[in-house]
């Protein structure tokens, strides 16, 4: 006979056989679904089972309890006498005695558990969803940058292009010009001079250098269109390797210059190492030609890293990266620092002794190539400062952007 | 000893320069051609002859494309100095730039087209001394 206490718990309990018939049923369950002790007991516990839980009594819950003596934690649906479904959370026990199986069934009802599953499911939807969005954020916010970046470089691109634009200009107007117009008047006045005119052998020779000039100015032309169509193919450039290539070559350039460099070691970059050298070469070059008269040519070379904004076009932009700061440093004639925003202008030379005025351009352009910044600082009598800022990554427009993701 | 009148030729075109005081010395002995290179070495001998207290040239020739300062700056600064501003100033150059055309004609400023050959040369020397009579 079932104790009182459990018949009166505030809880389901039923008990049954191994072929489903009721032994016991407490009260709490006989309110519940609305059926009288009597009606209960001894009747099959497929009464108070709805479908589906008489199904998933004979093919899961029986066979496990048969099988290891319990079941915790099973929900199953009961109904009332007038077919309302009760859904309730069970634990059950076998236990064998004397050949007989009794099976004992506690159980509470979770109305509210339907609530809860369905609250989780949505809070796990809504945080999976915010997730999805804030990636989906992260990306827009990356692919901004990146778009913002290439903006800004191409924005630099074609005011570089409009600038050299202005510059071929000049030069067509004046530069191929001149020679030309110069070689007209010279053979003019070699027509008008007499035979025996002293003044013909100058004229000649002036006749000489004006072709000569035209000839070179066209050269030098094509080298910096050249270095405007060559692609720049990224490596890891080691300045200090560079450099000595570079010495090699001026020293067979010009046997007895008495060039030294002092570097110390300069930091890699990515960047073009035919371009690289020819800026090197010409930074040398230039302190080899315009060192004093007597003198050695002494040129040092310094670098640092230093944090400087990608970003030179767009304003409120800012995408801080590592540059390179290299500075070369000669101690040669150098030139009036009034011209210094010219000496990188195609075919501009500020100095009388100077060659046609290309070097300098060459450099920025190749500067420019790798999206660096070149200046340069001089006083007569004191030497001249070329420095050069160079992005330390620069293989592809996004490098900066790959950098910034964790 | 008389004073010579000077016409100051600012030219960075060395070339030029030596044509320029040919052509003007075949034509008049009388007046001098003093070159600078460019128009920084220009206004330092303007300056030079205002703080001497020696003559001012009887006029200035100016090339428009020049290092450190070009034609127009040069123009600029001289008028902008009351004791340069009433020299007189024509432009010399190759420059087919219409602009410049433009820009010179509204300072008031003639503009002389330089030559390729020696006739024309000798022509424009020709005007170039009537501002010094």
């Amino acid at each position: 006979m079932m104790e009182t206490s459990l018949d009166r718990a505030p809880c389901y309990y039923f008990s049954s056989n191994d072929e489903g018939t009721i032994l016991e049923v407490n009260q709490m369950l006989c309110r519940q679904l609305e059926f009288d002790k009597e009606q209960l007991l001894g009747n099959t516990a497929d009464a108070i089972f709805t479908l589906a839980t008489r199904i998933f009594h004979q093919t899961h819950f029986f066979p496990l309890l048969k099988m290891q003596g319990h079941a915790d934690e099973i929900f199953i649906t009961l109904q009332t006498k007038d077919k309302k479904q009760v859904p309730v959370l069970v634990n059950a026990e076998r236990r064998e005695a004397n050949g007989n199986a009794v099976i004992l069934y506690i159980g509470i009802p979770v109305y509210n558990r339907k609530k809860f599953e369905d609250e989780l499911v949505a809070a796990r939807k809504e945080a999976e969803a915010a997730l999805r969005e804030n990636t989906a954020l992260q990306q827009a916010k990356q692919e901004l940058q990146q778009h913002a970046e290439q903006l800004d470089q191409h924005i630099a691109k074609v005011n570089q292009q409009n600038e050299e634009l202005k510059q071929f200009n000049r030069v067509i107007t004046h530069d191929l010009q001149e020679p030309v117009r110069k070689l007209s008047v010279f053979s003019n006045m070699l027509l008008n001079a007499g035979e025996n005119d002293g003044n013909s052998k100058t004229i000649v020779e002036k006749l000489l250098r004006a072709s000569g000039q035209l000839r070179s100015v066209i050269a030098k032309l094509q080298e910096y269109i050249w270095l405007t169509e060559s692609a720049t193919n990224f490596t890891e450039i080691k300045f200090n390797k560079l450099l000595m290539v570079v010495q090699q070559k001026l020293e067979t350039e010009f046997p007895g210059s008495s060039l030294i460099v002092k570097a110390e070691d300069i930091p890699v970059v990515q960047a073009d190492w035919d371009q690289m050298q020819l800026v090197l070469h010409q930074l040398l070059s230039n302190a080899i030609r315009f060192r004093k008269k007597g003198e050695k040519a002494i040129v040092e070379i310094t670098s640092t890293i230093l944090q400087k904004n990608r970003f030179t076009n767009l304003e409120g932009k800012y995408h801080y990266q590592d540059f390179l700061k290299l500075q070369v440093k000669d101690w040669g004639i150098g030139f009036d620092p009034r011209g210094k925003d010219q000496v990188f202008d195609l075919f501009r030379n500020v100095h009388p002794a100077s060659g046609y005025g290309i070097g300098l351009s060459l450099c920025k352009k190749v500067v420019e190539n790798h999206w660096g910044k070149i200046t340069i600082d001089s006083k007569p009598g004191e030497g001249t400062t070329v420095t050069i800022l160079l992005p330390v990554a620069n293989s592809r427009f996004n490098a900066g952007v790959e950098r910034n993701t964790p | 000893m008389k004073l010579q009148k000077q016409i100051l030729c600012v030219d960075d075109d060395a070339d030029d320069r030596f044509f320029l005081s040919q052509a003007i010395d075949d034509l008049n002995a009388e007046v001098v051609v003093v070159e600078a290179q460019n128009g920084l070495e220009a206004l330092d001998y303007l300056n030079d002859v205002k703080n001497s207290g020696k003559p001012l040239p009887c006029l200035i020739i100016l090339d428009i494309n020049m290092p450190y300062l070009d034609g127009k700056q040069t123009f600029q600064r001289i008028r902008a100095d009351s004791f340069f501003s009433k020299i007189p100033v024509v432009v010399f150059t190759n420059s087919g730039n219409p602009n410049d055309k433009t820009l010179f004609k509204s300072f008031g400023v003639d503009l002389f087209v330089k030559p390729d050959n020696i006739s024309y040369m000798n022509e424009i020397a020709h005007n170039l001394l009537s501002y010094c009579s």
